[in-house]
């Protein structure tokens, strides 16, 4: 059964790049949500395994969808991962992929890096 | 001229012939044998007065020569007449006279001397072979307090002090030859009062026994002066002491002919290697200064035999260092007026001179300072600009970050769905370019971090770790070893940690990057006081000579840097990396960084080949303050 992912963020062109690339391998199934307001939501509606969201949307951070889907019962369980463009060379090196004890992946990021980052995640 | 007063025209006759003697004898003397009288009076033939007439060769107009002899009439031949018996009566009278005169004025000089001898102010006194006292002035009896007849019989060795008579034999030996002895001792008065005494005696021969005299000088006055002087002395030689360190004399011809240093600064004066000697004048000694026009202007204030004050000159001190003496002097004069030479004072000055040029230097080095702050100030105000100008990149780079992320999740789907070879190349030519702009983008960000600078104590050595462990898979992909060499313990330096790691990672990354692949980088940490070699190494104005610092070298066995390229390393966007390795931001991010530590960094070529980046931080002054305390508290 392919893993449900969803992807919020405010670019349209974004969302679909990452559904392309991530639908073209044919393991996942992705639903993307441009308005922030709108990702808890979607996310109690498709129940993903797995978010990725954006951190600098118009309207809503990306950190206060997380903090309204961990204080969700039902969505609590739901792992998220942000996507970020605020990150330097330098912090991406130190953070290992976390930080404030959240994952992130730092924008620009090749299909390639992206499916092996969502695997990873779905994994854990 | 004298006028005579009848007629004030006619000159006064000399009076010739009105010569009152004349006039009593010229009329009643009847000549004697001309040529006898020409031989022994020629003014009387002449009837001149003068010298001549009180010489008594004129016979007396009484035919008598009594009246001027006075006395003893009967013993003198009677003048009959004016023949030669009368002359040769004469003659004998007048040798009588002489005699008469002779004895009178011996008796006269008896008298005067026993005048002497009464009244003399010293006292006198005549003393038996037995040392008992004889005769003794009026002097004696006031200096004594005893009475002529209480003196006469008295021995002499009475009259002493009990502690002076001990010494009588040796005082008086030698009294008996020619010059009689002169010695000094302390007499007693009646009333058992001392006064010291000047005593200058002499045997003499009285009737075949040897009598001695004495003649004694109460010297209380002369001791007294001798002790005011002696005193008079003393404070001055105190006083030239606390003021100087030696007093010199020279002659009018400026040579040194005295010299003398008070006890507690003799080494002062033989600092020199060449001091000044008997005999030399000041400037044929070897000198380092005054120059010359300083020695001809005090040799022209010397040859006008003015004062000076504070002349000032410098020699080479025993121990091979300059040594400083001032010297002031004022001339000398005879009674007469004639320039005799100058006396003076000297005193080593090297200490004051010394601190003179220590507060020189500090004010140098507080000009320095000064220097140093304005140069810190543009330093900052650089750093503040570097950091302006990344914020604004660091805005742009997170706006071109998004279309990045779309283009290239784009290109890599589109690299999927399209297997055809001349469509792969097309789109690995975007992705390429998609990798250099994210490269400078995130180079841009690197450079504008929004973290405000938060300097701590840091090790410098625990922030090269963190930056080896960083880049590690760098390193170890192109096969680098990388060693470590560390001086231990590491003094901290104040720094951002965070923000260092960003340069030596910088650093180590353009290390690896020369090197290309199987090569090795030395990494060199030191505790070190700065000297002069080391900065002139780093060409900085901000770190001072012996400041305690620590450096680190990163040594690399790459190609080095070609010298075109030495000008421009920290240039921002200069770059010699391959399309898409390199921002050309790295060095002048790190560089900023390092600046705004207030510290330095320099890259150079080794002389060994490869390159070396060095970089120095001063050590954490608050770390230097405890170390300082604690070591003096030990």
């Amino acid at each position: 059964m392919k893993k449900r992912i969803l992807v919020v963020d405010d670019e349209p062109a974004m969302t679909r790049m990452i559904k392309l690339n991530l639908e073209q391998t044919g393991r996942y199934e992705v639903r993307t949500e441009n308005l922030g307001r709108m990702a808890i939501a979607a996310a109690r509606e498709f129940r993903p395994d797995l978010i990725l969201l954006d951190v600098m949307m118009p309207g809503m951070l990306g950190s206060e969808i997380a903090a309204q889907l961990q204080a969700d019962p039902e969505l609590r369980a739901i792992k998220f991962v942000f996507l970020t463009a605020m990150v330097t060379k330098e912090e991406a090196l130190r953070s290992s992929g976390q930080i404030g004890g959240q994952a992130f992946i730092a924008k620009p990021i090749s299909a390639d890096d992206l499916c092996r980052v969502v695997e990873e995640h779905l994994r854990q | 001229m004298a006028k005579n007063p009848d007629n004030p025209k006619k000159p006064v006759k000399t009076p010739k012939s009105k010569a009152p003697n004349s006039k009593a004898s010229r009329p009643d003397v009847q000549p004697i044998g001309p040529a006898l009288a020409e031989l022994l009076n020629p003014a009387i033939n002449r009837g001149e007065s003068g010298i001549g007439s009180s010489t008594g060769l004129q016979p007396p107009p009484d035919n008598s020569w009594d009246r001027r002899s006075g006395g003893e009439a009967a013993a003198r031949a009677r003048v009959a007449g004016p023949t030669e018996i009368d002359y040769v009566a004469q003659e004998f009278n007048r040798m009588l006279d002489a005699l008469e005169r002779q004895r009178d004025e011996r008796a006269a000089l008896v008298g005067h001397i026993e005048k002497l001898f009464r009244l003399a102010r010293d006292v006198v006194l005549l003393i038996d072979p037995s040392g008992n006292v004889v005769e003794a002035n009026d002097a004696a009896v006031a200096a004594y307090g005893y009475s002529l007849d209480e003196l006469r019989g008295m021995n002499i060795r009475d009259l002493r002090t009990v502690e002076a008579q001990a010494a009588i034999d040796r005082d008086w030996q030698g009294a008996s030859g020619p010059l009689g002895v002169l010695f000094e001792t302390v007499n007693r008065r009646k009333d058992g009062s001392t006064f010291p005494v000047e005593v200058s005696a002499q045997t003499i021969d009285i009737e075949g026994k040897p009598y001695r005299q004495s003649f004694i000088r109460d010297i209380t006055e002369r001791k007294r002066a001798e002790q005011a002087l002696h005193e008079s002395e003393a404070r001055f030689r105190s006083l030239t002491e606390m003021s100087s360190d030696f007093y010199w004399e020279s002659d009018a011809e400026h040579r040194l002919t005295q010299r003398a240093s008070a006890d507690k600064s003799l080494s002062s004066v033989s600092v020199f290697q060449q001091g000044a000697q008997i005999g030399q004048r000041r400037w044929e000694i070897p000198y380092l200064s005054p120059d010359e026009a300083g020695w001809q202007a005090h040799r022209a204030v010397l040859d006008a035999h003015r004062p000076f004050r504070d002349f000032e000159l410098s020699r080479l001190g025993a121990d091979g260092t300059e040594r400083y003496i001032s010297i002031s002097g004022d001339p000398v004069f005879d009674e007469s007026g004639t320039f005799r030479g100058y006396r003076g004072v000297g005193t080593d000055i090297t200490a004051r001179k010394r601190a003179e040029g220590a507060l020189q230097q500090e004010h140098a080095r507080l000009l320095e300072s000064e220097r140093e702050l304005l140069n810190a100030h543009e330093s900052l105000a650089e750093a503040d600009r570097l950091e302006s100008v990344g914020r604004l990149a660091a805005g742009v780079a997170h706006e071109v970050k998004n279309p990045l992320t779309i283009i290239r999740l784009g290109t890599d789907y589109l690299a999927k769905q399209f297997s055809q070879e001349s469509n792969q190349e097309v789109l690995d030519d975007i992705r390429a370019a998609i990798d250099r702009a994210e490269h400078v983008i995130r180079d841009l960000l690197d450079f504008s971090r929004q973290n405000p600078f938060a300097p701590r104590p840091t090790n410098i050595n625990e922030v090269l770790d963190n930056a080896i462990r960083l880049i590690k898979h760098e390193i170890e992909r192109r096969n680098i070893v990388i060693i470590r060499n560390r001086d231990d313990p590491m003094p901290p330096i104040y720094a951002d940690p965070d923000r260092l790691v960003q340069v030596f990672i910088n650093l180590l990354t353009n290390a690896a990057q020369a090197i290309g692949g199987d090569g090795r980088i030395e990494i060199v940490t030191r505790s070190i006081c700065l000297s002069e070699r080391d900065l002139e190494q780093t060409g900085t104005s901000t770190l001072r000579i012996g400041e305690p610092v620590v450096t680190v070298d990163i040594r690399d066995n790459g190609p080095g840097i070609p010298a075109e390229h030495e000008e421009k390393l920290f240039e921002p966007f200069f770059t010699t990396k391959p399309v898409g390795e390199g921002s050309g931001l790295g060095l002048a991010v790190s560089r900023s960084i390092v600046i705004m530590h207030r510290g330095s960094i320099s890259i150079s070529n080794r002389p060994e080949g490869g390159a070396s980046a060095l970089l120095m931080f001063r050590v954490d002054r608050e770390h230097l303050t405890n170390e300082k305390a604690n070591t003096g508290s030990r």
